[in-house]
């Protein structure tokens, strides 16, 4: 029994069947973005950063699946390394901090109350202030604004070890067909323009991401070298905690700071220690700024610092730390875009 | 949403083995062995082109040159002139050539920087390209120099050859 009666009946079946199929995907989309959404942009950042490593083994004739399976072993294997090592000990730092840092922020509230009890008969001003519990408050609503937000899989062993790794092998592997596939939804008329767009977010994702990474990883090196020296206890810890937060543009680094000089004082009760460890900082962060980001930053994205500063609040009132750290490329992504369309029809 | 269609689900008419076969053939790609095509192949994109839908326009900017794969393309100078009475603007366009099978063009802007097309390109017949481009050229010179450096010496002599050619016209006029 013929179901169509021409050809063009059939084809009408088969684009209105093909619509159907597309909107109720994109409902689908909208529903689950939130649970895909950041995800998804880790993988996507994690799959720049493999990228040129990939590349390279495919320049010697390795297939991309099997580059990023030998990455995926070899940083195994170097994890596997690092918990069995007595050098690095990151986790016992971190155990011992977890222990240490309710103790050290206690000692310094009562340090700060028994200033206030000292002075508050003589500075009337200092008697109503309550700064203990002012500080407390402060700390509490800047967990919740910050700390709260970022979603909560983030420690969700099957998102880390099982989700993300696995969309980025693919992300990687398939990046060409992902691209054509993409193309191949545009208009003619807007091929080309698409092409060349495509290939400058991909330039400038590729070159802001690796960049970061870069600097974050010397500036945690350069920390670690001046903590070290000073003899700061958690100096690997302090140093991770200073490359991380040095993702986030001009607030991470202010952020990585406090740890630093708490613990410095705590465990010498010298103001001058605490100097030198502020210094540390500081030297880490002026090679940053004049060495680091002109080398790995030939062309720096040009944003003001007050809409950096905007950016970063934004993406963390959205996604927490997460979005503080993806709100400057994602601006970047979104201005090139627009710069590069505006300058098209221009032309 | 027609566009969509023609490039995104249309029927499959050409299969893999005939644009390798039109790949290989290519003056730009003839030094290249099997293994070098197959990742070309990976790289190039195709597009379909309905009859009188134009392949790009004179003064746009250009990525890249194409290969008719299928199809038939005419190449067109496109001037405007004003009407002196009427003072309204009028078309010419003046066919410079037809393309068929296997031809190809465009292909200056895939080493002209901030290149403009100096014609306009337009599909006489319902056709398929085969389209590569300046980013897939920079990303094939990065991870494979030597299809790189292969594909851009047969652009040279491609570029020579026509210069060569319009030198002689020139002279004869």
């Amino acid at each position: 029994m013929k179901i169509f009666t021409n050809h063009i009946e059939r084809e009408t079946f088969y684009r209105m069947s093909f619509l159907i199929v597309i909107f109720v995907f994109f409902i689908l989309f909208v529903i689950f973005l939130p649970i895909f959404l950041t995800p998804i942009l880790l993988s996507i950042i994690f799959a720049y950063i493999l990228m040129p490593i990939v590349n390279f083994l495919e320049k010697h004739s390795i297939p991309r699946g099997i580059s990023v399976l030998i990455i995926y072993i070899l940083v195994a294997y170097v994890l596997f390394i690092s918990l069995q090592s007595s050098y690095l000990r990151l986790f016992d730092q971190f155990s011992g901090l977890e222990t240490d840092i309710p103790k050290i922020v206690d000692e310094q509230l009562q340090n700060i109350q028994n200033f206030e009890n000292k002075y508050s008969e003589t500075y009337s001003i200092i008697k109503n202030f309550d700064s203990v519990n002012k500080i407390k408050l402060f700390f509490k609503h800047s967990y919740d604004a910050v700390l709260v937000n970022t979603p909560r899989w983030i420690s969700s062993i099957f998102y880390l070890f099982v989700f993300i790794p696995f969309f980025t092998f693919f992300f990687v592997k398939d990046a060409r067909k992902i691209r054509n596939w993409i193309l191949g939804v545009l208009p003619n008329k807007f091929f080309e323009s698409g092409l060349q767009i495509m290939y400058d977010i991909n330039k400038s994702m590729t070159h802001y991401i690796q960049g970061r990474i870069w600097e974050a990883f010397i500036v945690a090196i350069i920390t670690y070298i001046g903590l070290l020296i000073l003899g700061v206890k958690y100096a690997i810890l302090l140093a991770v905690i200073a490359g991380f937060l040095n993702l986030i543009p001009y607030v991470g680094p202010l952020v990585a700071v406090v740890p630093g000089l708490l613990i410095a004082y705590y465990y010498s009760n010298s103001l001058w220690y605490v100097f030198l460890t502020g210094c540390v900082y500081g030297v880490a962060q002026l090679l940053d700024t004049i060495l680091i980001i002109p080398v790995l930053f030939s062309r720096i994205i040009n944003i003001h610092p007050v809409i950096v500063v905007m950016l970063i609040v934004v993406g963390g009132y959205f996604l927490g730390v997460l979005g503080m750290v993806f709100a400057v490329p994602v601006y970047s992504i979104i201005k090139a875009v627009t710069d590069t369309i505006l300058a098209r029809i221009s032309s | 949403m027609k566009y969509l269609w023609i490039n995104f689900f249309s029927k499959k008419e050409l299969d893999k083995k005939f644009y390798r076969t039109v790949l290989k053939n290519n003056i730009l790609f003839n030094d290249l062995n099997e293994k070098q095509i197959n990742i070309l192949e990976k790289i190039v994109h195709i597009r379909n082109y309905s009859s009188g839908e134009y392949v790009f326009r004179q003064g746009k900017p250009g990525a890249g040159f194409f290969i008719i794969a299928h199809g038939k393309v005419v190449i067109q100078k496109e001037n405007i002139n004003i009407d002196e009475q009427s003072e309204k603007e009028i078309f010419e366009n003046t066919i410079i050539t037809t393309l068929k099978d296997s031809d190809f063009f465009g292909e200056v802007s895939l080493v002209e920087e901030h290149s403009t097309r100096t014609a306009s390109a337009k599909a006489i017949v319902y056709s398929t390209l085969i389209g590569f481009f300046k980013p897939d050229l920079l990303e094939i010179m990065k991870v494979y120099p030597i299809i790189g450096m292969k594909i851009l010496y047969r652009i040279t002599q491609v570029l020579s050859k026509r210069l060569i050619e319009t030198t002689k016209e020139l002279e004869k006029q």
